[in-house]
């Protein structure tokens, strides 16, 4: 697994060839890649802290030398150890060194761009061709005779990379692939509870200054450039990663994860994404040019005694004083973000059970949104999110505009410059928060500004829409959210209004909002125009259709056959507010 | 792509055997559960959103392909609709540019863009239609095999 330095710059040439070639081969459109997931139970991790100690493999790039000199210059005190590590280089690949680490190692990248050429010469593979052309899982079924609705499509059709595909073709799909657990699925449509047993504890840091010393760079066809399967405890550390085609960072079943100091930019749709995972910390992150959003926390675990694999709320012990009595802690964190310039700052379909907080989502389409929309997500619906301290604000940016989608659905996104961002899913542009389908969610104490349409939006999302359709569950969301003590429409001491503070479609109950302060003026405060202070009503009422009619036409989206559907006008920037 | 999907749309209703215009015959297909309502769209002074629940009230199943939806004046023009049977809003599980092809069955239940209704089914519509100058009331909304009436009334959105 290991070459020496001689051998890899002999190696650079035919790499550097073959990867012009790589860069030619045709994209290959992808469905959606998220194979069957649950979330580990039990879940006795923890969120992982920066260790000092443990076997070290360095990885190198050629010119990691000079740019050691360049960033350090005469600093001798943070050079010297650079030095020595790069004595200890073995590694010019990031994904051989984790196929060398064991449990508990650190890899330590030194400044370069890591662009993982052995990992780009596997294809990129598609259903029934090489490789692992039979290991893919049909999740939503072939036998469909009805016509397809108007709109941009792959050729492929609709499965998913199982586990085993993961296990055995861990770079095809995958620019740097971590796998924790080794054993082969039965039955993937059923897969095993996840276990950590290989590469757990790893620690991947970036060796430089910052995060700007180490890039990790996707080739725009492989749907992950880092993909963390079931390695519990990772850490991630100090480096930039970016045009992932599906996700820069994956992290999938995870129990106990820490990502820290990273740029994630210019992936097609997620910058971070956690997913079915638990005991997670986002730190220092800044994410931006991202087709959906900048970090996303979807499928998180919930904080409450259920089993996480199945239906189930955190209703127990709540009452109208106090509907999140049963929240449990949070089960995921993040703090000193700043996300922006991407369709979403945050993301989170079943996003449960996060904590937010001192973070900033500005000049994004929408700032944040949280939902319980779509099908294939464990952990429905979501719930107890905590969202406090935070700057939400000038969140008008819009990725919608007829010459953006023109050009989006002519260039796919191998084809398109890196910066160019465009929209996977649609959003209510000059929105700061957008909770689709929430209950228990508390958002506190932050500044909410300068956000052309919404403030923030609370809609109900009925179960039927995410595949449920038990009759009990039908108004299982937008229940029990508090609102408490934020300030809008100010900027400091200046005034920024939003659009309207607060929208709310009316359904639910023990909705309320309290102790919000605003500078909108009168005009813009809320729709409805008198909200209810808490504890809310314990009356349930449906949405307003004088609402619904804002927001049903804005479904039929879609960037080729429908860009502006009629009534929808989510897509034009707000005019500024006065 | 439409056009294939209301030949095929067509295809199928016929094979079920739903027939009829709606109207004042023996109710054949869809008929509101009550009185739909109308919405004028704030910022889009051309734009109205129906919204309402229908009941198939035949006694066949009724398999309709809601992108064939369109909503007629009263001189039968069709206008620029967009239809779906759901009630709120909701977007896809694919990315935009990530869609399988054809899509699967389940998500195009899911967002209400195919259904198949049996017979005393409920499901909620919402259809919206945009009218011009030369647009003639009263509209009613064309599902193929039959019709339903569109309110005259119009009402303002929430501000």
């Amino acid at each position: 697994m290991t070459a020496g330095p001689r051998s890899l710059r002999l190696g650079a040439l035919v790499v550097g060839a073959l990867l012009a070639l790589v860069l030619l081969w045709p994209a290959s459109g992808g469905a959606h890649p998220e194979r069957i997931t649950k979330f580990p139970s039990p879940q006795p991790g923890s969120v992982p802290a920066a260790r000092s100690t443990g076997p070290v493999i360095v990885v190198c790039q050629r010119d990691s030398l000079t740019r050691l000199k360049r960033i350090y210059g005469k600093n001798r005190r943070a050079l010297r150890p650079r030095l020595q590590a790069l004595r200890r280089c073995h590694f010019r690949s990031i994904q051989s060194a984790v196929n060398a680490a064991k449990s508990g190692g650190r890899i330590l990248l030194l400044p370069g761009v890591y662009t993982e050429p052995a990992s780009r010469r596997v294809p990129v593979g598609s259903y029934g061709q090489p490789p692992c052309a039979n290991d893919y899982v049909e999740t939503e079924g072939f036998q469909n005779t009805a016509p397809p609705p108007a709109g941009p499509a792959s050729d492929d059709p609709p499965v998913r990379a199982n586990r085993n595909y993961h296990l055995k073709c861990p770079n095809s799909k995958n620019l740097i692939a971590v796998e924790g657990d080794p054993r082969a699925e039965d039955n993937p449509l059923n897969p095993s509870l996840p276990i950590c047993m290989q590469k757990c504890n790893l620690q991947i840091s970036g060796y430089g200054r910052g995060p700007g010393d180490v890039l990790i760079q996707g080739d725009r066809h492989k749907t992950d450039v880092l993909r963390v399967d079931r390695a519990n405890g990772i850490y991630l550390s100090n480096f930039t990663i970016e045009q992932g085609a599906f996700n820069d960072i994956d992290l999938v079943e995870v129990d106990g994860f820490h990502v820290h100091n990273i740029v994630a930019r210019y992936a097609q749709n997620y910058g971070i994404l956690s997913f079915t995972a638990v005991h997670g910390l986002y730190e220092n992150i800044e994410a931006y040019n991202n087709g959906d959003s900048g970090v996303y926390p979807g499928s998180n675990a919930k904080g409450c005694n259920v089993d996480p694999n199945a239906y189930g709320m955190c209703d127990a012990g709540s009452s109208a004083a106090d509907p999140r009595a049963g929240c449990g802690p949070p089960t995921t964190e993040m703090r000193n973000i700043n996300s922006h310039d991407n369709v979403l700052g945050y993301s989170g379909t079943a996003g449960n059970s996060t904590y937010v907080h001192d973070s900033d989502f500005h000049d994004n389409n929408t700032g944040l949104t949280t939902d319980s929309f779509a099908s294939g997500h464990p952990g429905m619906p979501q719930e107890c999110f905590r969202w406090e301290h935070n700057r939400i604000y000038s969140n008008n940016v819009n990725y919608f505009t007829a010459e953006r989608q023109n050009y989006c659905n002519s260039h796919p996104f191998p084809s398109r410059p890196k910066e160019i961002v465009c929209p996977q899913f649609q959003t209510a542009v000059g929105t700061g928060v957008l909770i689709g389908g929430g209950n228990r969610d508390l958002l506190q104490h932050n500044e909410i500004y300068d956000n052309w349409r919404w403030g923030v939006a609370l809609i109900s999302v009925a179960a039927s829409i995410r595949g449920d359709n038990d009759p009990g569950h039908q108004t299982d969301t937008s229940n029990g959210s508090q609102f408490l003590d934020n300030r809008m429409g100010i900027a400091g001491n200046t005034r920024a209004p939003n659009g309207t503070d607060f929208f709310w479609d009316e359904e639910g109950v023990r909705n309320c909002w309290q102790g919000n302060t605003s500078q909108s003026g009168a005009s813009h405060q809320s729709t409805p125009s008198s909200l209810p202070g808490c504890p809310g009503s314990d009356t349930f009422h449906p949405a307003n259709p004088a609402t619904q009619s804002m927001l049903v036409p804005c479904t039929a989206w879609d960037p080729a056959n429908n860009p502006r559907p009629v009534g929808c006008d989510w897509f034009d920037v707000p005019a500024k507010p006065s | 792509m439409r056009r294939a999907a209301a030949a095929v749309a067509g295809a199928a209703l016929a094979l079920v055997g739903c027939g009829g215009s709606g109207g004042q015959k023996r109710s054949t297909g869809l008929e509101w559960k009550k009185e739909p309502l109308v919405f004028r769209a704030t910022h889009l002074p051309s734009d109205r959103v129906v919204i309402g629940t229908v009941e198939n009230r035949s006694k066949r199943s009724l398999h309709i392909v809601a992108a064939t939806i369109r909503v007629r004046d009263a001189h039968g023009a069709a206008l620029r609709s967009d239809a779906q049977f759901v009630n709120s809003y909701a977007h896809g599980l694919y990315g935009a540019y990530q869609k399988p092809k054809p899509l699967p069955p389940n998500e195009l239940s899911r967002l209400g863009l195919v259904v198949t209704l049996p017979p005393g089914s409920v499901i909620p519509l919402s259809v919206a239609y945009r009218v011009t100058p030369r647009t003639r009331t009263p509209l009613r909304v064309d599902y193929g095999a039959g019709s339903l009436a569109v309110p005259s009334r119009v009402r303002r959105e929430s501000q």
